[in-house]
């Protein structure tokens, strides 16, 4: 069977005979934020083979959690998901716990969802403004960071930390919020959602990015199902999957989610996907804010506060988060040590990345990093 | 989670192979020679997407593989399957990274599942580079993230990073080599 995107080279290719060339993109270039290696065949400037090539960033977590205690394992494969490090910490968290059957308390719950919102909204945020320097745009990135930084001040006010907070614990959360934290966040929320329509006046019907991005990268939705997309890269293609809301965790169950999907699934529906995430995330922490206060326990008083005294009975589990980009998963294989005995991420990131070669087919060089950005790829998590 | 009515089908089509716990959306393969059938008839249930696939190395050939799967329909629906391998003699396996998948001795490989789920092709690449188990009818059965001058399976409970004590050094020559050389044009590119 003839895949669409080898249809797509054929309909566009020059009647002309061009030579075709292989160009190394990478590891280090101004394109990508973090160091792959794309070889792209092309013939003129009509792509028609995209191979990533990886490990620049190997640091062999998943060797290395094997020989830390789990307060520090949590830590390591938090660094394999910088931008929203959060959700690292609850998959390590929500692990354990399965395994020792611990109930975390109602509190813990609702902070842990309005941590993970807040991380949502900082990747986000981080996306639009590479996405817009992919795309040769400028001013998205300024104004991202602009609100990044306000959201990762919230973030350290809760945890003191900016990136890797390791303030989700097995059994709850670390340590209580500031009283003032309730006030900062609401404040933060109402600036947002008036920055956001900003954001969708210069950018969303932006005549130079809606010709960029529409039609531009399509992916089918049998074919997003059939090699392991999910999160925003599947919902674009019209599929309304979602953990948050087909398998709830934490106090998303009490909260109705809304599932945003696209119709093509081209760069920009999985654009207008992320931006209406990032509004539904403002509600969902703004649910979440009424139910945070009060003096009850934000942690399981049965589970050991240390981290290295910390030991796990013998279990295996496989736990999975709806990270923003995508289904975030662990399997933990525990054997009553202090250690884990095996731990594997499962990263989204790495099956979007293979589908660059069908997703850039057919199209323009200067579409590769219109489309690379569109699929929000994190190095991190796939080079371990 | 494993609604009652999937875990009901999932006993009629593979009950006789499978301990099944629905509450854990877990089940454990008790004949591993019958994975291929259980995992077609999986499919065939609705289980249309895998989304996992990861091994542990017990010791000496011993592994146990772990494959979880989702509901096309039902995306509240999720099941881990796990089940044995032993790797009877060691495969004739090339190093991670070679430009073929290399040959393998008769009954040392595991058959692949990427012609029934697509996805695992990755998966099983990953597998394959960590833990020196091959698929058999893999079509890209190559390294995916380490170098390829590494010898040996870093995730199997025997691999010793001392026994590669000069390998930083050796790769700072070789770099130092490739600055002194240049940007040059790689024909076998």
């Amino acid at each position: 069977m003839t895949r669409s995107s080898d249809r797509r080279v054929e309909i566009r290719r020059d009647p002309l005979l061009t030579e075709k060339l292989i160009y190394s993109v990478g590891p280090q270039h101004p394109s990508l934020p973090s160091p792959l290696e794309l070889r792209v065949q092309a013939d003129g400037e009509l792509i028609e083979r995209v191979t990533p090539e990886l490990g620049y960033m190997h640091r062999g977590v998943e060797q290395l959690v094997t020989q830390r205690n789990y307060g520090q394992a949590a830590g390591l494969i938090s660094r394999c998901e910088w931008l929203a490090g959060s959700n690292a910490d609850w998959l390590v968290a929500d692990a354990i716990e399965r395994i020792e059957g611990i109930t975390v308390p109602e509190r813990a719950q609702w902070l842990r969802t309005l941590v993970l919102e807040l991380s949502r909204i900082g990747n986000h945020l981080f996306w639009f403004g590479n996405l817009g320097l992919e795309a040769g745009a400028y001013t998205p990135i300024f104004i991202a960071m602009r609100e990044r930084e306000m959201l990762l001040d919230l973030l350290e006010m809760l945890s003191g930390h900016r990136h890797h907070h390791g303030w989700i614990v097995p059994g709850g959360v670390r340590n209580a919020p500031p009283e003032d934290f309730s006030g900062h966040v609401r404040a933060f929320c109402l600036w947002f959602r008036g920055r956001l329509d900003e954001y969708e006046d210069f950018f969303s019907d932006n005549a130079i990015w809606i010709n960029r991005s529409e039609l531009i990268g399509t992916l089918e939705a049998d074919y997003a199902f059939e090699y392991g997309a999910t999160g925003p890269v599947l919902r674009a293609s019209g599929i309304a999957h979602d953990l948050r809301r087909d398998q709830p965790y934490a106090m998303y169950g009490a909260l109705d989610v809304q599932v945003p999907t696209g119709e093509f699934g081209d760069v920009l529906d999985r654009y207008r996907v992320r931006f209406l995430e990032m509004r539904e995330s403002l509600r969902i922490i703004e649910a979440c804010l009424g139910n945070i206060g009060g003096d009850t326990p934000l942690r399981d008083p049965d589970v050991n506060p240390d981290p290295e005294a910390l030991t796990v009975s013998r279990g295996e589990v496989y736990t999975a988060v709806e990270s923003p980009r995508g289904e975030l998963g662990l399997t933990l294989v525990s054997d009553g040590t202090n250690r884990p005995s095996r731990m594997h991420l499962r990263a989204p990131s790495l099956y979007h990345l293979f589908l660059l070669d069908e997703l850039c087919r057919g199209y323009l060089l200067a579409d590769l990093f219109v489309i690379y950005g569109s699929l929000d790829i994190m190095i991190g998590e796939v080079d371990k | 989670m494993l609604p009652e009515e999937l875990a009901g089908r999932i006993r009629e089509e593979c009950g006789d192979v499978l301990l099944l716990d629905p509450a854990r959306a877990w089940a454990i393969l008790t004949d591993s020679g019958r994975l291929l059938d259980v995992c077609r008839n999986l499919k065939n249930i609705g289980f249309i997407r895998a989304l996992n696939m990861t091994a542990n190395h017990l010791g000496g050939r011993d592994f146990h593989l772990y494959l979880t799967l989702r509901h096309g329909e039902r995306h509240d629906a999720s099941l881990t399957l796990k089940w044995k391998f032993t790797l009877l003699d060691e495969a004739i396996a090339g190093e991670p990274g070679e430009e073929s998948a290399p040959a393998y001795a008769g009954q040392s490989v595991h058959p692949s599942l990427s012609l029934i789920w697509r996805a695992t092709e990755l998966m099983e690449r990953e597998i394959f580079e960590f833990f020196g188990i091959p698929f058999a009818g893999n079509q890209n059965l190559v390294g995916l993230i380490l170098d390829p001058q590494l010898q040996g399976f870093p995730l199997r409970r025997d691999f010793r990073a001392a026994s590669h004590e000069n390998y930083a050094e050796k790769l700072l020559e070789e770099r130092a080599d490739r600055a002194v050389r240049g940007v040059m044009h790689d024909p076998q590119f």
